[in-house]
């Protein structure tokens, strides 16, 4: 069951019960369509089992946002994604802690990178520093902890793996991720116009180069 | 074009403006100057819109150069400043002639400086903002000897000044979201005792110490943060979010700060204590309008219409 509760003076955070899973995902995309289009909504952002809504309260009211949610939450859920891009992503697997990655999972490094490239991910969200997109679904077996130190420095392009998750750091930055190989395809170009590669619903393969 | 030199920038001297926020989707968080009463009062007084961008000084003694004739205020943390040898008061338009010299000392860690200058800084903007990213890598704290353009002047300046906030030692919160996966005990303890900000605080946050709070709720997942949230990380001491936080995050969130106290995250001391009092939504959105209200007030005395 959908939960709708106040976040400070002026948001309203949508929680989605469960382990994050696409049918919930494309759930909250298409929250996040209709709720941008409605007056005194400020900022939309979607999380991964989560949607927050900042909105303007000389504009709207809670109650009138929340009659909005009720409205929406009861459309039938989407039969298509929202039309997106696929990127394919050329990796070089040569992260320091792929090793570690392997021994965990009880396989070996070259079967560690099949089961990584074999998925078709998407972009579930976007956060944690600018561009970084959460992908789903990792294939169960490659699932690993966090590193129970986190690396002060993670380099740019580096390819991770936390807990079910796997993504791409667009440039360093502190992080807990473990490191499984790197790309230089650029994640994040303050000069472009979308300075962020990939977005919701965008669908990604990873290549071995 | 006049140009605004620094002859010495201390090791956080930025430009910073109103920040730019509404793109935490993209994972980019809002920036802009961490007291952003202080840097809208600076601005009204030189004439400025309220956002414009503005020199936020946070650590060292600074000195600046000034190659054309104009305007300049000093908001935030008060210290000693000088013009040309001639003391500054705090709170004032003053005049700047080609060649003026201008020396602040350093603002106490945790407090903040606003040096406001007519025409405001032109440097390049991102989203809308010049304001630093360190997150994005966009802009960063300024060395010695660079050169800021100055934009064109929008009021006709005069030699006016106001009477300057004090910030709150107690500052007003709204309960978060994730109150429900802490004891009541230490909720109440998270509201009644002083903690004391630590050293390690800065522009991302202010990092509390105390009694650790211990989270027994659910694992949460990435989810949108702004400054002002008050997250509980797993060593269980706060940290209250920072002009230069995250987008996002993930630690449980005890408690929200009211809108119009979040200047006051840029001025308390650092080692010395704050404490929270909890406000109800409908008083939090009362005392944002009080701010708005006197800062009408300010542009009305000093003849200037804001934006």
């Amino acid at each position: 069951m959908l939960r709708v509760v106040s976040l400070g003076e002026q948001a309203l955070l949508l929680h989605w019960p469960g382990v994050p899973a696409l049918p919930q995902q494309r759930r909250i995309w298409q929250m996040s369509t209709a709720a941008r289009r409605w007056p005194g909504v400020t900022e939309v952002v979607p999380g991964m089992n989560n949607l927050t809504l900042c909105f303007d309260p000389l504009l709207v009211d809670e109650p009138q946002l929340r009659a909005h949610i009720a409205v929406a939450i009861h459309q039938p859920a989407p039969l298509n994604d929202p039309p997106t891009q696929l990127h394919v992503i050329p990796v070089c697997y040569d992260g320091p802690d792929l090793a570690e990655v392997a021994a965990h999972c009880r396989l070996t490094e070259a079967e560690v990178v099949a089961a990584h490239t074999a998925r078709l991910y998407q972009v579930f969200c976007l956060g944690f520093v600018p561009g970084f997109a959460y992908l789903g679904e990792l294939d169960p077996r490659l699932s690993c902890p966090r590193r129970a130190t986190p690396r002060g420095r993670v380099p740019a392009g580096a390819v991770a793996i936390g807990g079910n998750q796997t993504g791409v750091y667009p440039s360093a930055t502190p992080g807990g991720w473990q490191l499984i190989g790197h790309t230089t395809t650029p994640m994040f170009d303050q000069t472009r116009p979308e300075p962020c590669l990939l977005q919701p619903g965008d669908q990604v393969r990873f290549v071995a180069c | 074009m006049a140009i605004l030199q620094i002859i010495k920038s201390g090791p956080l001297c930025s430009v910073l403006d109103g920040g730019r926020p509404g793109h935490r989707s993209s994972g980019i968080g809002q920036s802009g100057a961490m007291d952003a009463l202080s840097l809208r009062i600076g601005n009204l007084l030189v004439g400025n819109p309220p956002h414009a961008a503005a020199l936020e000084i946070a650590l060292g003694n600074t000195e600046f150069g000034f190659t054309a004739s104009g305007w300049v205020a000093l908001t935030g943390s008060e210290t000693q400043a000088r013009l040309d040898g001639r003391n500054l008061a705090w709170g004032w338009c003053e005049e700047v002639h080609p060649g003026a010299h201008l020396q602040i000392s350093a603002p106490r860690p945790g407090q903040r400086i606003y040096l406001a200058v007519a025409g405001g800084i032109n440097t390049p903007l991102w989203l809308g903002s010049r304001s630093t990213d360190l997150h994005a890598g966009w802009s960063g704290p300024l060395t010695a000897g660079d050169e800021l353009p100055l934009g064109v002047e929008h009021g006709a300046c005069r030699r006016r000044g106001v009477v300057l906030p004090q910030p709150r030692t107690c500052l007003r919160a709204l309960p978060g979201p994730d109150v429900a996966g802490f004891v009541e005990e230490q909720l109440t303890e998270f509201w009644s005792q002083p903690w004391r900000i630590s050293a390690q605080s800065n522009r991302m946050g202010l990092r509390l110490q105390g009694p650790a709070l211990r989270y027994r709720g659910e694992e949460l997942l990435s989810h949108a943060v702004w400054p002002g949230t008050v997250q509980v990380p797993p060593d269980g001491q706060p940290i209250i979010l920072g002009a230069e936080a995250q987008a996002t995050g993930g630690y449980p969130r005890v408690a929200l700060i009211c809108s119009a106290d979040l200047w006051c995250l840029g001025q308390l001391p650092l080692g010395g204590n704050l404490q929270f009092s909890a406000i109800s939504v409908a008083d939090a959105r009362l005392a944002a309008r009080r701010q708005l209200r006197y800062l009408a007030y300010l542009a009305q005395q000093l003849n200037l219409t804001d934006e």
